[in-house]
C-alpha cells in the first residue's frame, strides 16, 4: 500500500492541472472577493464577508478533489495499469486505500494552503486551531470519500464530470457557501441540511467567527464523516465490479 | 495455505485444462488445455479474437475461468492465487506505465509491489535496466521515450521479482526493428538462465524463431499443440519452390504434384521433393532452361495454420 500512496503523491505534486484546480484557482477567488470588498466604507461588512468567503471558498474548492480522483483511476483503468497491478501480490483493497490516502493528504495540504492565505493576507480570524483541523479532517474523509464513490460510479469522464459539477456547484450554492445561509430562500435553507458542504461551512463558521471549540462542532463533525463513510460503503460495493471491467477491458 | 495439485508434473511449468470464458453472450474460451514444460518458450499463437490474451489473464490469475483449471509451477492457481502470482511475471499488451514518472521511478514502484525493499530493489532495478538495454535512459520520463523502448520498460517491470514463469502477451506490436531484436534476445536470455516464458503473437515468424513449443488457438480452442518441429513434420506443406524461365506451364510431373503459381515462379506440393527438384533439373538441362531459384521450402506456420483451420490468419 505504501508504494501506491508514494506514487500517487508523485504524480498528484507533478499534475500542473491538480495544482490549479485544489490551489491557484480558489486562492484568486478569494483574492477576486477580497479585492472587491478590499475598498468598502464599512469595515464591518468587508471582515464578515472574508469570514464567509474564506472557508466557503475552501469548503467549495475540497470538493474538486473528486476530479482529480476520478481522472486518476480512469487513467489507471484505461492504461492497463491496473489489471497489471492485479496480476502482482498486491492486494485490491490495499490499492484502493492507496489511491485514496494521498486524496486525503492533497485536501488537507489544500485547506491548509487556503485558510493562511485568508488569515496571512486579508487577517481572517481562524479560532482554535484545533478544531479547524479537526474539521479539515473530517472535511477531507467526506470529500474524498464521495471522490472514490464517484470514480467507481462513473460511467466515462464526462459522466463523471457532470456528477462532481452538480456536487461541487449544487452543493456550494445550496450549503451557503457564496452568501451566508441566512439570505437564502425558505426552500433552499432546509435543502442546505442535506450537503456535507452546508455543515463543513457551519463548522467553520461556528470556531471562526463565534469562538467555538471542538465540542461545539460535534454535529458538523460527525455528519462530514458519515458523508465520507457512506462513500466508502459505495466504493467498496462497486469496486469488485471496477475490478472485472477493467481486467476484462 | 499452498497446495500442490495432485497429479501434476513436475517437470511442466503450467497445465491449463479445459478452461472455459465467456464474457456476456461471447464465448472466449471454449475448450483450452495445454501443457508448457519448464525452462522452454511456449508460443500461443492465432489471429485476433482467438482467446490467447484471455487465456493469458487466467494464467496470470487476473480472470477467473468459468470451467477448467489452471496449474502453475505445481500450484493450482485457483487456491493459491496470490503465492502464484509471487512466482509470475505478466506483461501486458498495453504499454502499462506511468508516462509522467521517469524509468527509474516506475520500477521502484513496481519492484516496491512485487515485495522488494532497499539494496535489492536497486540491486534489481540495474540488472532489469542492464537486460533490456536501457541502463542509460534511468532518469528519462516514460513519456520521452520511443515506442520501442517503452516496450522494453514494460517487460522490464515484470522482470524484478525474478519471475520463474514469465507471460508476455504481444510484446513486439508497433516496435521497431533494434527494440525488437533486443526482446528477442532477452527472451532467448531468460529461458537459457531456467525461466519459463509464454509467448503470445499473431506473428507466425516470431514464433518460429523463438518458441520451442506452440500451441494453435482459433475461436477459443486448441487447434493443435506440440513441439514446432513435431508439428511442422505432421501439418508443414512439404513443397518445392521453383523459378525457371520458358516454361509457360510445367511439364506434367511423374509424382502427385498441387502446383500454383507463386510470385516469378511455381509452388509445387508434393511428398516427393526429391524427386520433384531431380526432375526439374533433368528438364532444364534437357531443354537447355535456365534455372533462378530452386529451393525445398521450409513449412512455415503460417501455412500450418491454413492447413488446420481452412482460414488465412485474420488480423
Amino acid at each position: 500500500m505504501r508504494s501506491i500512496i508514494r506514487k500517487e503523491l508523485k504524480l498528484l505534486f507533478k499534475g500542473r492541472g491538480n495544482l490549479f484546480f485544489l490551489v491557484i484557482l480558489p486562492m484568486l477567488f478569494i483574492a477576486l472577493f477580497g479585492s472587491v470588498f478590499s475598498g468598502s466604507a464599512y469595515p464591518d461588512a468587508q471582515s464578515a464577508m472574508l469570514d464567509q468567503v474564506v472557508p466557503g471558498y475552501t469548503v467549495m474548492f475540497v470538493f474538486f478533489i473528486i476530479l482529480s480522483m476520478m481522472r486518476r483511476f480512469m487513467s489507471e483503468k484505461e492504461s492497463g495499469i491496473l489489471a497489471r497491478l492485479m496480476s502482482t501480490p498486491l492486494q485490491p483493497l490495499a490499492y484502493l486505500v492507496g489511491m485514496w490516502v494521498p486524496a486525503i493528504i492533497a485536501v488537507l495540504i489544500q485547506c491548509t494552503v487556503l485558510l493562511a492565505f485568508g488569515h496571512l493576507v486579508y487577517h481572517v480570524h481562524l479560532g482554535n486551531l484545533l478544531a479547524v483541523a479537526v474539521i479539515v479532517l473530517c472535511l477531507a474523509i467526506c470529500g474524498t470519500g464521495i471522490g472514490l464513490a464517484v470514480s467507481l460510479l462513473a460511467r466515462g469522464e464526462n459522466h463523471g464530470r457532470g456528477i462532481t459539477m452538480l456536487i461541487t456547484l449544487g452543493g456550494a450554492a445550496l450549503g451557503g457557501l457564496w452568501v451566508p445561509e441566512s439570505m437564502l430562500p425558505h426552500f433552499a435553507r432546509v435543502l442546505s441540511h442535506i450537503t456535507p458542504q452546508y455543515w463543513a461551512q457551519q463548522g467553520f463558521q461556528q470556531v471562526m467567527t463565534h469562538g467555538g471549540h471542538t465540542a461545539d462542532v460535534v454535529q458538523s463533525l460527525a455528519v462530514l464523516l458519515a458523508f465520507g463513510a457512506a462513500g466508502l460503503i459505495v466504493a467498496l460495493w462497486r469496486f469488485p465490479r471496477y475490478l472485472r471491467v477493467s481486467i476484462s477491458g | 495455505m499452498m497446495t500442490a495439485s495432485a497429479g501434476f508434473n513436475m517437470d511442466c511449468a503450467l497445465k491449463v485444462d479445459h478452461l472455459g470464458k465467456s464474457f456476456g453472450p461471447a464465448t472466449a474460451l471454449a475448450d483450452v488445455s495445454f501443457a508448457v514444460p519448464r525452462g522452454c518458450c511456449f508460443g500461443l499463437l492465432g489471429p485476433n479474437g482467438a482467446g490467447k490474451s484471455t487465456t493469458m489473464k487466467i494464467v496470470a490469475g487476473l480472470l477467473e475461468p468459468d470451467a477448467g483449471s489452471v496449474n502453475v509451477l505445481g500450484l493450482d492457481a485457483a487456491q493459491n492465487g496470490r503465492s502464484v502470482r509471487r512466482h509470475v511475471g505478466y506483461v501486458p499488451q498495453d504499454i502499462a506505465l506511468y508516462p509522467t514518472l521517469s524509468v527509474h521511478d516506475n520500477l521502484m514502484f513496481f519492484g516496491e509491489v512485487y515485495g522488494l525493499r532497499g539494496a535489492r530493489l536497486y540491486e534489481r532495478i540495474d540488472a532489469v535496466l542492464a537486460k533490456t538495454g536501457l541502463s542509460e535512459r534511468r532518469k528519462d520520463l516514460v513519456e520521452n521515450l520511443s515506442g520501442g523502448m517503452k516496450r522494453r520498460i514494460n517487460i522490464a517491470a515484470a522482470l524484478l521479482h525474478e519471475p520463474q514463469l514469465l507471460i508476455l502477451d504481444e510484446p513486439t506490436v508497433g516496435v521497431d526493428p533494434h527494440s525488437r531484436n533486443h526482446i528477442f534476445e532477452l527472451v532467448r536470455e531468460l529461458v537459457q538462465q531456467g525461466a519459463t516464458v509464454i509467448y503470445s503473437t499473431h506473428y507466425m515468424e516470431e514464433a518460429e524463431t523463438l518458441c520451442d513449443e506452440v500451441a494453435i488457438l482459433d475461436h477459443g480452442r486448441v487447434v493443435t499443440s506440440g513441439p514446432l518441429v513435431q508439428l511442422w513434420n505432421q501439418y508443414g506443406a512439404k513443397a518445392v519452390y521453383v523459378q525457371m524461365d520458358g516454361f509457360e506451364q510445367l511439364p506434367p510431373f511423374p509424382h502427385p504434384c498441387q502446383v500454383s503459381r507463386r510470385e516469378h515462379g511455381w509452388w509445387i506440393e508434393t511428398e516427393h521433393r526429391q524427386q520433384v527438384m531431380s526432375f526439374l533439373l533433368q528438364q532444364a538441362e534437357e531443354r537447355g532452361l535456365t534455372i533462378h531459384a530452386l529451393e525445398m521450402a521450409r513449412p512455415s506456420l503460417e501455412s500450418m495454420f491454413l492447413k488446420l483451420t481452412g482460414t488465412r490468419l485474420r488480423d
